[in-house]
């Protein structure tokens, strides 16, 4: 099929989705007062970009969003190669990870607010903290999953410690890093976009609670369009800094033919 | 338990009389210890000359792999010794190399053909030239020329073994060794492969060891053919090939020659293990 051709399904199922809304809220299907149609919301969207609050409440997400998934990745990368890479440290800090992991971010929104307030600082705690297990366990997993044949053949060509690393190791768990970034990524919109609306940190988030709590139910259904938005628009941007890097790996090759 | 003595090194038949590039003396390797130990290799001795082309036959799990594992230093044997060009073996050696059965996982994939051979060569101080040159050489006596830039990915599977063995012969060891590699690929590949071996030996001249489980390859392409035991493995019998340096896949598979030493061989493995 034509490369161009590959967005046509997905655009036409978008318009689609948003025309029967559109209808449904103009027909009186769902009540127009909590269902405002499609139309004026994309409207209200427009009129958004010109606002320069707008554009301050969504720097402030992607700040939260930045700084919180940046300790995640400092933390998790070199910790998560040093577990993959060490049976003692996998063997003991494993039942610590699985432990940890399943925690809720949210859960820790009590605690953050009596150590840091309502301010950046909750924001960045809970986003760092949701985005750290995805990215971790992804490097540990990668740390494990080194080809032992590749291995042996740098071992076998008595290969620099140094070529070993920059040649084999460290591209064997670059699919994993990607994967794991991208992961993390959406945890820490998520994440990001929660503190901002149950703790009240500036943000796009808690953009939605105020317009809910003024009645302008337009504004709100376009705040959250914004972070599904935001979300996609991340995903794809750490998509298009992947493929460089890993044009011969499976997932991108498989792009290239589809 | 890793300590190697010397007391198993016995004089081989032909000690002296040529120019050994591989001594296996008395190799042995014991898996585990106490009740449980397995013992892989019993006792394993023979020598490879220099630009001779030796096969290693043997029944299906008589630890040819650990065999070759201990002679690549990859593995230390439980006693005996493996000496390369007099020195003796503890560690991959410099003037070896070795390929591996499965290409798909020794090639790397993010380095085209040219980054996979160039990656050895990193080592050896050479001029970019001369690098270039050895690279180009090893393409095209594998017949990839025009190859260079593409990635394994894009090569069938026949072809990534050439890639291989282009990485081998670049390096310029001493000796080669080689490992079941034509073992997962088809059998039209794998004669074109055969054909390949036995052209690049020629041209450079290299020593090569190479195990296999196929009967007719390892008569096909060994001046020698060292007949392995089930385990432990012991060697059951040298076998000379001699049949003319110039071999062709139907001339030279038809001659009476090449079938009997095929059934002789056939014959010696399937015996059960004395």
């Amino acid at each position: 099929m034509p490369r161009a051709h590959r967005w046509l399904p997905g655009t036409v199922a978008v318009i689609g989705v948003l025309a029967l809304l559109e209808i449904a809220s103009r027909t009186g299907l769902l009540p127009a007062r909590w269902f405002p149609p499609m139309s004026d919301v994309t409207g209200r969207l427009v009129g958004q970009l010109g606002d320069g609050r707008f554009w301050t409440d969504l720097a402030q997400t992607l700040q939260g969003w930045a700084i919180g998934l940046l300790i995640a990745i400092v933390v998790a990368v070199p910790a998560g190669l040093a577990i993959g890479s060490s049976w003692w440290l996998y063997r003991a800090l494993r039942p610590v990870v699985e432990f940890l992991r399943p925690v809720p971010s949210v859960a820790l929104i009590p605690l953050a607010i009596l150590v840091y307030g309502s301010g950046i600082e909750t924001k960045v705690f809970l986003v760092a903290f949701a985005a750290l297990w995805p990215l971790l366990l992804q490097m540990i997993y990668g740390a494990r999953d080194v080809d032992p044949v590749a291995l042996e053949t740098a071992r076998s060509y008595r290969l620099r410690r140094g070529d070993t690393v920059a040649r084999v190791l460290i591209p064997s768990v670059l699919p994993y890093l990607a994967t794991g970034v991208r992961i993390s990524s959406s945890v820490a919109l998520v994440l990001a976009v929660t503190a901002e609306l149950v703790v009240g940190s500036p943000g796009i988030g808690r953009a939605i609670t105020e317009a809910q709590n003024g009645g302008d139910v337009e504004l709100m259904y376009t705040l959250i369009a914004v972070t599904g938005l935001l979300g996609w628009g991340l995903n794809a941007v750490l998509r298009r800094v992947e493929r460089p890097l890993l044009h011969w790996h499976a997932s991108h090759r498989l792009e290239e033919v589809a | 338990m890793n300590t190697r003595t010397d007391d198993n090194h016995r004089p081989t038949a032909t000690d002296g009389k040529r120019d050994s590039v591989l001594e296996v003396s008395g190799l042995q390797k014991t898996y585990g210890s106490g009740a449980r130990a397995t013992v892989a290799i019993g006792d394993v001795s023979f020598d490879v000359a220099k630009e001779e082309f030796v096969c290693v036959v043997g029944p299906s799990g008589c630890g040819k792999t650990t065999l070759l594992k201990c002679m690549s230093g990859l593995m230390t044997p439980t006693a005996g010794q493996v000496r390369l060009a007099g020195t003796p073996v503890d560690g991959p050696p410099e003037q070896l190399a070795l390929v591996f059965q499965d290409y798909s996982r020794s090639l790397m994939p993010w380095l085209t053909v040219r980054g996979n051979i160039a990656l050895p060569l990193r080592r050896r101080r050479l001029s970019a030239a001369d690098r270039d040159e050895r690279i180009r050489e090893a393409v095209d006596s594998v017949g990839l020329t025009g190859f260079t830039d593409h990635y394994p990915f894009q090569l069938s599977g026949g072809m990534q073994q050439r890639v291989a063995i282009a990485r081998a012969l670049a390096y310029q060891p001493d000796i080669l060794l080689m490992d079941e590699p034509f073992a997962s690929v088809d059998a039209q590949t794998r004669a074109d492969l055969e054909d390949v071996m036995l052209a690049v030996r020629r041209r450079y001249g290299v020593t090569i060891l190479f195990v296999t489980h196929d009967i007719d390859e390892a008569v096909y392409l060994a001046d020698r053919v060292v007949v392995l035991t089930q385990r432990p493995t012991s060697v059951h019998e040298v076998v000379t090939v001699d049949l003319p340096a110039d071999r062709d896949q139907v001339t030279t598979k038809e001659t009476a020659e090449f079938t009997h030493l095929r059934a002789h061989i056939y014959r010696a493995i399937r015996r059960p293990a004395a």
